[in-house]
This record gives structure tokens, C-alpha cells and sequence, in this order.
């Protein structure tokens, strides 16, 4: 009896033994093991998303994609660790400890050597026939224009996580959309490594990055590049900067600015000239600031163009005096003059006829002191000082452009307000974006009506004379109706303003009456002389008639 | 109780209904069983002729990206502007006007 009792409770504990055994690997561990088993009969793939290309309005590529190699190693198929690492680092361009370091840390299986390697190389590497190297297909970007547009256009680089990640630029606005999504693919395959067909699996397609198609006109940003290289040397400026946009959808047809980077080896630039100035850097705008503060008086009807100033001499405001640019002063003279001789004390007048609360408002209807909001990753801002803090010195300076400071985009946008009857146009980069035949376009957006179509034809026509009869008439090509204004702005150095050095500039639209662009141009410290009518006005003219050529535009006149 | 001599009542006769179904189903089964294994036969060599697409797919892929690249690099303005050089063009741009208005001598009206 006894020993049937024993027995039984012996089978009862190993049942229980085998029970709860079972219970561990399958209710414990069994997901572990269904984990494990997984990756013996299934097998799972990655799908890579192709980035987005990005295209000039004439659709031609200015951004695509081209094959490239990720080159690994498999540290246990290497016999020779230390030949491995020479022949490696020779023909990867890179240290022999690095990589030797990569190989050796303890249980690793494969070990990255180099992302993005291109064609050459790879060949190279397969021909030597290294044992425990390996290749991965990857794509990296590829630009047939070379540097074109790289402070516009951004560049590609690599996130924490050592995935692509566009930086600045449309790259850098555009990253989401252009990245797209990844895929996956877990198939059953069988003792080959072959899939089944009839075994289960589960694919989610890859998602390409979305295409965008740029206002930039290629050709356009051709002409701006080559031009804006021949004047900086021309002149002998430090920096310079063109942009041109359609003042009707305020699309960017192109950005031009030196000195840049080139975005196809970005490792190798200063990582200041990754920042588009266009948006980014702020100025004093000197007299090109005029004919905005113009504009506005015009529009408020405290002046007409044939209002007259006496101009006798500086103006006294407190402490300081505002003179002119040249301390010329040709007594009466209507505002039309004062556009045309660019004269401070006239535009002071203008600015407290106005007076600083309007100026104030109006500056802010013309878009300063916020973000235009433009399609480009980096866009700095100047803030405008609250209108309480303004004194009177700081309305009379701010009515000829200087103590207040503007971006370039700013600038481009506020005057093509007067180019465009008065409606102010958000700026835009991307006109579309497309993706497996889906097409979004970005339709142009009108922010506000800041003037009226009539000052804006009054102030146009003032623009047109300021042209034809000021400083820069020299330069202007014959026959064609162009508004524009020159600009020479002291730059502001700890606290005051540097005697010699300057920033000249000229803003304009043409034609005229019907206007196709409204271009800026900008040279920083030009050394062959300091004035806007003498470097940057003969540039936007030399500019302008290689766009009429290329636009087909015929002479007005 | 009185019976009839030499007779009994007749015990019922049983009929036996032989039904085809079972038969028929049965059939059907092994040939669809048969199908099966013809099938699955056929199929699981399948994945090599997969694998074998999907190759040809990638590599197609990868040589389209490389043919896009070329067009691009090839229809380059740099690549442009310097074949024109090659062929004598300048930049030197010097447009003709021609006047909207027609001359008396064309006005044939």
C-alpha cells in the first residue's frame, strides 16, 4: 500500500515537473521562441522609400537620385584583421584605427564601413576582392547642376539614427514630404531562402517622397549666377546677393548669393554659407526703403507727387542733423524729385507728414517685422521696435531707410506690392507637388491690398522717373519703362556706422506697366565705389536686359 | 385464438435503399485532394521564378535611376553652354525689334 502511494505521488510530481516545464517554454518563453522560429522560415525586408526629386518650373531636374553603395564589413568572415583595415581605409578614404576599431568590438557581425560610396569606388573595392566586405544598395542625391541654387536648394545629410534627413533649404522644409515611407516585406520562404508562394506573408508597400516642382526658372538662375559672379568681381564686393520673383504669385524665380557652398560635399564648407541670406541675413536698406515709406504717404493722401519741399539745407532733428548723400541741396522740390535726387531731408518730411503711428502701421501691412513665411527652412526676422519706443529721431531715420532692418525676402515682397497693384503676394518656393500622378498645387496667396491700384500706378510712374532721371540713367537699358530705386546704406559697426563700408543695392520691376519680375540686388562693401547707382543699379540693368532677351520682351518706348 | 394451418403472418420485408452519394462524394474528394497536390506541386517552385522577377525588377529599377541620371547631367545648362561654345555660339544677345504696326507697303487692304 505504502509503495503504491509513493509511486503515485512520484508519477503526480514529475506530471507536475513536465506541466509546468511546458507552461515555461510555452507560455513564458513563447514568444521568444515564436520570435526565433520566425527568422529561421520567414523572411523580412525593408522597403526604402525614394526621396522626392525636385524640379525647375521648365520641369528639368535640379535634385534626382543616383545608385550608391553602403559598404559593411562581417568581421567573422575577416582572416587578416589588420590588412583588411589598410585596404580598406586606402581606397574608402579613411582611418585605418577607425575602421579596424569597427571590426574588432566583441560580438558584432557586420559592421558599416562607409554610406554613399559611389560607382568608382566600388569596383575598386570588388576587384580587390577583400574577404569579409559587403555591399548594400542605397541612393544618394545627385545634382546636374551642380552647385546651382545650393543655398536655396539645402542638402542631404544624416539624422542621430544615421538615416537621411534633408537640411536648410527646400531639403530641410520639404524633409517629411520628400522622405516618403518605408515599406516592408515578411514572406515565408523555404530551406533555400526562396519564398513560398503559398506560405504566408505580409507586404506594406514603400510610400516614394513626394516630387516638387519649383517657380525657379533654370535658365533664370543661370543668368542671376553668372551675372552676380562677374559684378562681385567687377566691383570688388565682399558678398553679394540677386533675387527676382514674380510679383503676381510672389513665386521665387531665382536666388542667386556668393560667397556659397556646394551642397554636393557640404562637409567640407563653413557651416555659416549653409543659410540662404536671402532670408536669413538682415540689412540696413538705405534708400531703397524710400519708396516704400512713399507709397504709404501717397496712399494716406498727406502728400501728392507734386507736393513741394523746400530743400535748404540739414534737417535738425534734436541732436542730429539729417543731410543729404551728397550735401547738395537744390531747394524747391516736388516728391518726385526727392525720389529722383534721393534726398533724406525730403523724405523726412514725407515720413512726419505721415507721421509715426501710420508709418508704423504700414510698415507692418507691407510684412516687416514677421517671418514672410516663405518655403524655405532658416527664415530669420528683424522685429520692428514697438511703435511706443519710437522717438522722433527714429521716424525721420526709418523714412530714408536706415536704423531698421529688413531681410532681402522682405524687401522683394514689400515692393512688389507696388508692382502688383498694390496687393501684398505671399512669397513661394514650391508651386507643386506630385507623387504617383497626385498633383497638389500651391496657388499664389494674396495676404492684404496695403495701397490702393491708384497709388500704386502713382507710385510706379514716380519709380519710373526716379529711374530715367536719377543717378543710375546712365546704365539703364534704352527704350525700356523700368521702376526702380537705388540704395547706399552705411553698415552699422559696435554702435555706429562705418564710415567707408557700405551696402549697396537697387530694387526694381519691369516692364513697368505690366511687370514680369521684381529683382533686388545686393553687393556687401563693393570696393570700386561705394554707391548703389555706381555697382548694383549697372548690375540689375545688365541682369534685366538678359531677361527681357530671355522673357521676349520688347522695348516700351 | 384460431390459426390458419401451413400459414404465418408475413414479417415485413426490409428494403434496402443503396444510395450513390457516399460514393460520389468520396470522388470528389479524392480529386479535389488530387488537385491539391498538383497544385501545391506546381507552386512550390514558384518562388524561385519570384525571386528571379524580383531580381529583374531591382536591376530594371537601378537602371532606370542610372538612365535619369544621365539625361539630367547630360541636359545640364553647364553641359549645354559648353557645347555651344564648341559650336561658335556667344552670349552676346542682340534682339531685332519689329514694330507692331505694319508698314504702308504690307497694308494691301
Amino acid at each position: 500500500m505504502l509503495r503504491q502511494t509513493l509511486v503515485t505521488i512520484f508519477l503526480l510530481l514529475l506530471f507536475f515537473l513536465i506541466i509546468s516545464r511546458l507552461f515555461y517554454w510555452q507560455i513564458i518563453k513563447g514568444s521568444q521562441l515564436a520570435e526565433a522560429a520566425s527568422e529561421q522560415y520567414y523572411y523580412k525586408l525593408r522597403i526604402a522609400p525614394t526621396r522626392g526629386e525636385i524640379r525647375g518650373s521648365d520641369a528639368s531636374s535640379l535634385v534626382i537620385n543616383r545608385g550608391a553603395y553602403l559598404v559593411f564589413a562581417e568581421p567573422q568572415k575577416i582572416g587578416d584583421k589588420d590588412n583588411f583595415s589598410r585596404q580598406a581605409a586606402k581606397i574608402l578614404d579613411l582611418d585605418e584605427e577607425i575602421i579596424k576599431s569597427r571590426i574588432s568590438a566583441e560580438n558584432i557581425v557586420w559592421a558599416p564601413l562607409k554610406h554613399k560610396v559611389d560607382e568608382e569606388t566600388y569596383e575598386k573595392l570588388k576587384a580587390d576582392k577583400i574577404e569579409g566586405i559587403g555591399f548594400e544598395k542605397e541612393s544618394v542625391r545627385f545634382y546636374p547642376e551642380a552647385s546651382m541654387a545650393a543655398q536655396l536648394l539645402g542638402f542631404v545629410g544624416n539624422d542621430e539614427d544615421g538615416m537621411d534627413k534633408g537640411y536648410f533649404g527646400i531639403e530641410g522644409f520639404y524633409d517629411r514630404a520628400l522622405k516618403g515611407k518605408e515599406g516592408s516585406l515578411i514572406q515565408e520562404k523555404d530551406a533555400r531562402g526562396l519564398p513560398i508562394i503559398l506560405g504566408g506573408s505580409k507586404r506594406i508597400s514603400a510610400e516614394n517622397g513626394e516630387n516638387l516642382e519649383l517657380y525657379l526658372d533654370r535658365t533664370v538662375q543661370f543668368i542671376l549666377e553668372n551675372s552676380l559672379k562677374q559684378g562681385i568681381e567687377k566691383y570688388g564686393a565682399k558678398e553679394g546677393l540677386v533675387a527676382v520673383i514674380d510679383p503676381k504669385t510672389g513665386g521665387l524665380l531665382g536666388s542667386a548669393s556668393f560667397p556659397s557652398y556646394d551642397q554636393r560635399e557640404y562637409g567640407k564648407f563653413d557651416k555659416q554659407l549653409y543659410t540662404n541670406p536671402l532670408i536669413a541675413s538682415t540689412y540696413e536698406p538705405g534708400s531703397t526703403f524710400k519708396v516704400l515709406v512713399m507709397a504709404s504717404a501717397l496712399n494716406e493722401k498727406v502728400i501728392e507727387p507734386k507736393t513741394i519741399f523746400n530743400e535748404v539745407g540739414p534737417v535738425r532733428i534734436g541732436e542730429y542733423s539729417i543731410r543729404t548723400w551728397n550735401n547738395q541741396y537744390h531747394g524747391e522740390m516736388s516728391m518726385t524729385q526727392v525720389l529722383e535726387k534721393s534726398s533724406n531731408p525730403g523724405m523726412v518730411f514725407a515720413g512726419q507728414k505721415l507721421g509715426r503711428d501710420k508709418l508704423y502701421n504700414y510698415l507692418k501691412e507691407f510684412g516687416l517685422g514677421e517671418k514672410t513665411g516663405i518655403d524655405i527652412e532658416g527664415e530669420e526676422v528683424s522685429f520692428l521696435r514697438p511703435v511706443n519706443e519710437w522717438k522722433e529721431i527714429d521716424l525721420a531715420t526709418t523714412s530714408f531707410g536706415q536704423g531698421i532692418a529688413v531681410t532681402p525676402i522682405q524687401m522683394l515682397t514689400a515692393v512688389s506690392v507696388i508692382a502688383n497693384k498694390g496687393q501684398l503676394m505671399a512669397p513661394q518656393v514650391v508651386k507643386k507637388m506630385m507623387n504617383q500622378g497626385k498633383v497638389i498645387e500651391k496657388k499664389p496667396k494674396k495676404i492684404a491690398q496695403v495701397i490702393s491700384p491708384a497709388t500704386a500706378k502713382v507710385m510706379t510712374e514716380m519709380m519710373i522717373l526716379a529711374v530715367d532721371n536719377g543717378e543710375a540713367k546712365w546704365a539703364k537699358p534704352k527704350n525700356y519703362r523700368i521702376a526702380g530705386k537705388t540704395g547706399t546704406a552705411q553698415i552699422p559697426v559696435s554702435g555706429h556706422y562705418d564710415e567707408e563700408k557700405t551696402i549697396a543695392s537697387f530694387i526694381g520691376f519691369a516692364p513697368a506697366d505690366d511687370p514680369k519680375f521684381v529683382m533686388l540686388v545686393m553687393l556687401r562693401e563693393p570696393s570700386s565705389s561705394p554707391w548703389g547707382s555706381e555697382t548694383a543699379a549697372p548690375l540689375f540693368f545688365t541682369i534685366s536686359k538678359e531677361l527681357f532677351a530671355y522673357y521676349g520682351i520688347s522695348p516700351q518706348e | 385464438m384460431k390459426y390458419q394451418l401451413g400459414f404465418h403472418k408475413p414479417k415485413p420485408q426490409k428494403v434496402v435503399n443503396h444510395s450513390r452519394m457516399p460514393t460520389f462524394l468520396g470522388v470528389i474528394v479524392m480529386m479535389l485532394l488530387f488537385l491539391q497536390v498538383m497544385v501545391s506541386n506546381r507552386l512550390a517552385t514558384v518562388g524561385t521564378s519570384i525571386a528571379k522577377i524580383e531580381k529583374d525588377v531591382q536591376q530594371l529599377n537601378e537602371e532606370n535611376i542610372d538612365l535619369r541620371q544621365k539625361i539630367a547631367s547630360n541636359s545640364s545648362l553647364l553641359v549645354i553652354e559648353n557645347k555651344a561654345k564648341l559650336l561658335g555660339f556667344t552670349t552676346e544677345v542682340k534682339p531685332i525689334y519689329i514694330s507692331r504696326e505694319p508698314s504702308v507697303a504690307f497694308d494691301l487692304h
